[in-house]
């Protein structure tokens, strides 16, 4: 049955009448051969008729077999470095220009030169160096000899430097050395992995945790293990820049919505919905994205809303709460506890254990599906070096203080609500500022007035202006305090620049008066003169 | 398969792993936090039973000290090399041979977590000679070995299909999260997830076993077994210690004791465990540029910058490197990280055959001849991503013959030394250090501190130009958290101690004339890898005096220039088929086979047969992180195993491998027996 496949091949083949009359008799003579081998099997006569019945029916069935064959032959013969030598815009080179070509090129240089009074280089120049632990009241390498309070570190529930972690941190250190020399899948899986884990989803009254070794690639890895090309996420346009990164790896069809808007997240959710309702249209996997606290302004989200809109619309929810969790709720389990929703509402929550725990590391938890799918799917979790054992240990720790000691963030929430009322006067009395935190939020934004005063429409001049409220408030108040830093070329959407304080309950009343008046004072002294 | 695990372990002692009360994996499902308290404790006390340094008297200190009167320690009654069957043969806890403690001194480690072996034989340096190629030539299997390992794919493939038909069927609750339901596609389709729950779960057992204590010379596994063909597994509370031949403990560094612990324990003290946010905030401690002017200085660059991870520190320093209009060569088996980050640049990508010269060099005259798809501009810049040791391959890098293309096709080049670092090398440098090339030749070297240093997180190293701008514009320092002070300390003192800090300076041991401090090699011959300034040091910092003067870095990486090329060259010599670098810390050894892979791991454990029953916790690796037929077994050496470790290994090797029928190599000069193997160690090293 091949005769006819490939015949036409010979013919081609063939250029003069002598080797082509040769190549038949061969062709014939292999042919009756292979005729033979195959009639001598048993159970041929079967076969035969099976096949020739089945071309019978259907003759675009052999010849889509054929391109199938040459189209896998060429993939199996193709270099898997050279590419498409022949396509049309190839340009064919002798050796000669090729060289010529090589010696002409000249790269840009690695990265490009910078002058020495640029922006870059003032900037790291003006790096804060912290001498000694950090915590509510450090020492800067600027000036050793001076305490000054620390508004720019994240140390929500004041866990840095407590006495009870360091305990845990050198006997856990004494058990298991530093590192773990070995990823997860290896022999990087430590019990005190799994002790957090089991921790982390109790606090959560979640089914399932998995750990991360940093923060930031937990939810960069966690979307992409998640959602493919071809699937749809509908995001928060304000979502931070690891979100964006996940976003960005899942190659899914990413639709945002106005940030903290709910009208028009429905209204996304809902064109999503009819385009999947119309026939012939593909399941597909659907996500919601966004945060708890968003790192980018301190507002908070509206959980219940989210969750009404996601079941009606068949989304399933991601939420990050590298912000939240460890922060905000009564005893700091984040959004869910803030918003009264149970953990298990809400499909898949990624954290930080670095924020609100003061320890080291992400997490992601939701069904044991959601988790096991991670431990062999997402690259951060597999192709990575498992999380430093005494890290875990002071983790589970802080988790077990933060459970037993709801006074911590009734702390952190009285300073909330006087730092709130000392800026706030600053923004209604003297519209210098515009605060988009949400009141209760203990990481706090401050931003120019849209429309900003001034001729402060560029970005780069209002974060040198902000930059100089920063270094006044450091030199004239003792406060430390720092301006959002962000990747400005590198953000899908432009968040309005900032300057980000973030509370902490290991501070004192009276420290937080003290430098939410240096805060203010820095403010009106810097903005006021330009406002004029 | 039925290979259960005896109930009772001759191997499994008591003294090591505590009493059978302390918390297990059994009870980690509690509501309650668990602080895993109680255990710690004791093996924190555990860690204090073996005085730390040499003591004055001795003899009066074995006769009084509890645990050392009962190891094998020359000079005392009964000192003899304990053969396997003997009732005090128990290799993980007590020297084999015995150790000349009166000469040597009590040594400050524990023998579990770093072997004690003494003898200046088994020591070698890692450098290149050129009278052998980069590249080695792999054997090949016999045809039936490909046969039968495409037969047993078809098989399992097959057989998983018929189950899925089936199971489909008459256990729809296994499949909800599969298939779509209530109007949500599955979360992962049951098509996306056929490989791992039909072929990957049947191997499961062999993967993340969960393990407790230090990753060091040994490890403590816990014992677990299942019902349900590796869906759940069940925890009896057993442990088990086992020879740790799988961590990346490439120096030994990972200690719970010893003169790095006792430093990280005086940082935690002083620092607490955390930094605070991200570097540009206000992440940055004194600690963060100790230790980065350190990481510059070991590996001779201008400055260094450190990430907390070491997969993000190839993810988030790449997207600040390169971007649109720029060209990324990557090799076509670079880490996962490396496409993670190339990815995110939004740079163009192409890849070139593993650790194939020619190739690149085709690409590349493709390539800059070619420009830009389309528009044929030129390109920005082109990158070209390496890796210094193959983490599966255990192959070097090609970097002579990589030097010569750069300077011909001026690309910028970047060498991920995540296995290399420390590992290689007269001075443990790494690859440049290795083939004798300076530094300089390479853009940006970058490396992870979770292996040999036995840190966590990553290090990216260049001129400063680069390093400031990365300081700024890396997506880590921007937004990721900062390094813990805990883990930064881990990583000044194990650097430290490796290059030696200046005063005083290291001196060479007295029977190794070949060591060398400076670099010398075929192309350059600058001293640049001297010790450590003091002023580089945290003035707190208190180093013992063996890890000051770099004489114990040196031992270290001695010990595992030795081991790797003993190992490597001793199973090969035996007939396995071994691929990599003789002197990489890496060692693949194929197994082809697929049921070949749970089967050895199991075994080692298990120890079939043989007089000697200490288990051997090993790693497999196969597809998809291994093309399709070559499923491997993945031995990762480290300075802390002593040549009677790597023996009991190969003896080990051996019994299995015959089993297994895994001999299919064809050594020069014959395959020889497992004991000439090792009565000739040290000529199959220097050889």
């Amino acid at each position: 049955m091949n005769c006819s496949v490939l015949e036409p091949t010979v013919l081609l083949e063939a250029v003069s009448p002598h080797p082509f009359e040769d190549v038949l008799v061969l062709w014939a003579l292999f042919v009756s051969f292979l005729q033979r081998s195959f009639t001598s099997l048993p159970g041929s006569p079967i076969i035969r008729r099976y096949v020739v019945a089945s071309y019978e029916n259907d003759p675009y069935r052999t010849m889509l077999e054929i391109a199938i064959a040459a189209f896998a032959l060429r993939t199996i013969l193709s270099s898997r470095t050279r590419t498409d030598r022949t396509g049309r815009n190839f340009v064919q080179l002798s050796e000669k220009e090729i060289d010529e070509l090589v010696s002409d090129w000249t790269p840009d240089p690695l990265v490009p030169a910078v002058p020495e009074d640029s922006v870059d280089n003032q900037l790291l120049a003006s790096l804060p160096i912290i001498v000694g632990p950090t915590g509510p009241r450090v020492r800067l390498a600027s000036n050793e000899k001076k305490e000054v309070l620390n508004l720019a570190s994240y140390n929500f529930a004041g866990l840095a430097m407590s006495e009870r972690l360091k305990k845990v941190a050198t006997d856990t250190l004494r058990a298991y050395g530093v590192g773990t020399c070995s990823a997860p899948g290896f022999l990087g899986t430590i019990d005190v992995h799994t002790a957090l884990e089991a921790n982390i989803s109790s606090f959560l009254q979640v089914p399932s945790t998995i750990l991360y070794a940093q923060d930031f690639s937990a939810i960069s890895s966690v979307i992409p293990s998640f959602a493919k090309r071809g699937d749809i996420i509908v995001a928060d346009r304000l979502c931070n820049f690891s979100i964006q990164r996940g976003l960005q790896l899942s190659r899914s069809t990413v639709k945002y919505y106005d940030h903290g808007d709910m009208s028009s997240l429905e209204a996304a959710l809902s064109v999503v919905a009819r385009e999947g309702a119309r026939k012939g249209a593909r399941l597909t996997r659907r996500f919601i994205v966004t945060e708890g606290l968003f790192e980018n302004d301190g507002s908070i989200t509206d959980l219940e809303k989210i969750i009404e809109l996601k079941r009606k619309y068949k989304f399933r929810l991601i939420l990050d709460e590298g912000m939240s969790f460890g922060v905000i709720g009564a005893t700091g389990r984040g959004l869910t506890e803030f918003s009264g929703v149970p953990a298990t509402e809400v499909d898949i929550i990624v954290g930080s254990l670095t924020r609100g725990l003061n320890a080291g590391g992400g997490f992601c938890s939701g069904t044991l599906a959601v988790t096991s799918h991670q431990r062999i799917n997402s690259a951060a979790h597999v192709f990575s070096a498992s999380l430093p054992a005494l890290l875990a240990t002071t983790a589970s720790e802080g988790i077990s203080i933060l459970s037993s000691s709801p006074q911590i963030f009734t702390t952190l929430q009285e300073h909330v609500k006087l730092a709130r009322s000392i800026l706030d006067k600053v923004e209604s009395k003297y519209d210098l500022i515009r605060i988009p935190s949400h009141p209760l939020s203990p990481l706090i934004h401050i931003q120019l007035p849209t429309p900003p005063f001034g001729d402060l429409k560029d970005i780069q001049q209002q974060e040198r202006l902000l930059q100089e409220v920063v270094e006044e408030c450091l030199t004239t108040s003792g406060v430390m305090i720092t301006r959002t830093r962000r990747l400005p070329d590198q953000e899908v959407f432009q968040p309005q620049p900032s300057i980000k304080l973030a509370l902490s309950s290991g501070l004192t009343k009276k420290e937080v008066e003290r430098s939410m008046q240096g805060v203010k004072a820095a403010l009106i002294k810097v903005l006021g003169s330009k406002k004029r | 398969m039925g290979l259960k695990k005896p109930t009772s372990s001759p191997s499994r002692s008591p003294l090591s792993l505590g009493p059978k009360s302390t918390p297990s994996l059994s009870t980690l499902t509690t509501s309650s936090p668990i602080t895993a308290h109680d255990s710690l404790l004791r093996l924190a006390r555990r860690s204090q039973d073996i005085p730390p340094s040499p003591g004055s008297s001795i003899a009066g200190l074995i006769a009084t000290s509890g645990p050392l009167s009962k190891m094998n320690l020359a000079g005392t009654p009964g000192a003899h090399t304990i053969s396997p069957g003997e009732p005090n043969y128990d290799p993980l806890e007590n020297p084999v041979t015995p150790y000349p403690v009166q000469t040597m001194g009590v040594p400050a480690f524990r023998h579990e977590e770093f072997g004690w072996c003494a003898n200046q034989e088994y020591r070698h340096t890692s450098t290149y000679s050129d009278k052998s190629p980069v590249q080695h030539e792999s054997d090949e299997p016999p045809y039936y070995v490909f046969l039968t390992t495409y037969i047993s794919y078809l098989l399992l493939i097959s057989i998983g299909h018929l189950r899925d038909f089936f199971g489909k069927k008459f256990y729809p609750a296994y499949y909800k999260d599969l298939i779509p339901y209530d109007g949500y596609a599955a979360l992962n389709s049951d098509f996306d997830s056929f490989y791992t729950r039909r072929l990957k779960t049947r191997l499961d057992d062999c993967f993340g076993k969960p393990v407790t204590g230090v990753p060091g010379r040994s490890i403590v596994t816990f014992d677990r077994t299942s019902d349900d063909s590796n869906l759940n597994f069940k925890y009896s509370g057993e442990k088990t210690r086992c020879l740790n031949i799988s961590s990346y403990n490439y120096l030994g560094f990972a200690a719970a004791t010893g003169g790095c612990a006792d430093a990280v324990e005086e940082s935690i003290r002083r620092y607490g465990v955390s930094a605070g946010g991200p570097r540009l905030d206000a992440g940055t401690l004194d600690l963060h540029l100790q230790a980065e002017q350190l990481v510059a200085r070991f590996t001779g660059k201008e400055d260094a910058m450190v990430v907390s991870m070491g997969f993000a520190t190839n993810s988030t320093t790449l997207p600040a490197l390169v971007g649109k209009g720029c060209l990324v060569i990557s090799d076509e088996l670079n880490h996962s990280s490396i496409r993670f980050g190339t990815r995110l640049s939004g740079a163009a990508v192409r890849s070139f055959k593993h650790n194939d010269m020619g190739e690149l060099e085709k690409l590349l005259r493709e390539v800059i001849s070619q420009g830009q798809p389309r528009t044929h501009r030129p390109w920005k810049k082109i990158l070209v991503i390496v890796e210094g040791i193959y983490s599966m391959e255990g192959n070097l890098v090609d970097l002579p013959m990589l030097i010569k293309l750069k300077a011909k096709y001026k690309f910028y080049l970047y060498v991920d030394e995540a296995h290399s670092i420390g590992g290689l090398g007269p001075n443990g440098r790494g690859v440049c250090d290795y083939f004798g090339i300076h530094p300089s030749n390479v853009d940006i070297l970058m490396g992870t501190l979770t292996k040999s240093f036995g840190a966590a997180g990553g290090y990216i190293a260049a001129d400063k130009a680069t390093i400031d701008r990365l300081r700024l514009r890396s997506h880590a320092a921007v937004y990721a958290e900062s390094i813990s002070p805990a883990v930064l300390t881990q990583i000044i003192a194990a650097l430290g101690s490796i290059m030696g800090v200046s005063p005083p300076l290291a001196l060479p041991p007295p029977d190794s004339p070949s060591d060398h401090l400076s670099l010398s090699g075929p192309l350059t011959s600058h001293p640049v890898y001297g010790p450590a300034p003091a002023t580089a040091l945290p003035a707190w910092l208190n180093l013992p005096p063996a890890l000051l003067n770099g004489t114990e870095g040196r031992e270290r990486l001695r010990r595992l220039a030795f081991n790797a090329r003993y190992l490597s060259t001793g199973l090969r010599k035996m007939g396995f088929i071994v691929w990599g670098h003789r002197d990489s810390p890496i060692v693949p050894m194929l197994t082809f086979n697929p049921a070949k892979m749970p089967l050895f791991s199991r075994m080692m454990v298990d120890r079939m047969g043989g007089i000697d029953q200490t288990p051997i916790v090993v790693v497999v690796v196969g597809y998809p992180a291994t093309p399709l037929v070559s499923s491997r077994v993945r031995f990762c050496v480290s300075a802390s195993h002593t040549k009677d470790d790597i023996d009991l290994l190969l003896r080990a090797c051996d019994e299995v491998g015959t089993v297994l029928d895994l001999k299919h190599g064809k050594p020069e000069g014959g395959m020889w027996d497992v004991e000439r193997v090792i009565a000739n160690a040290k000529e199959l090293v220097i050889s």
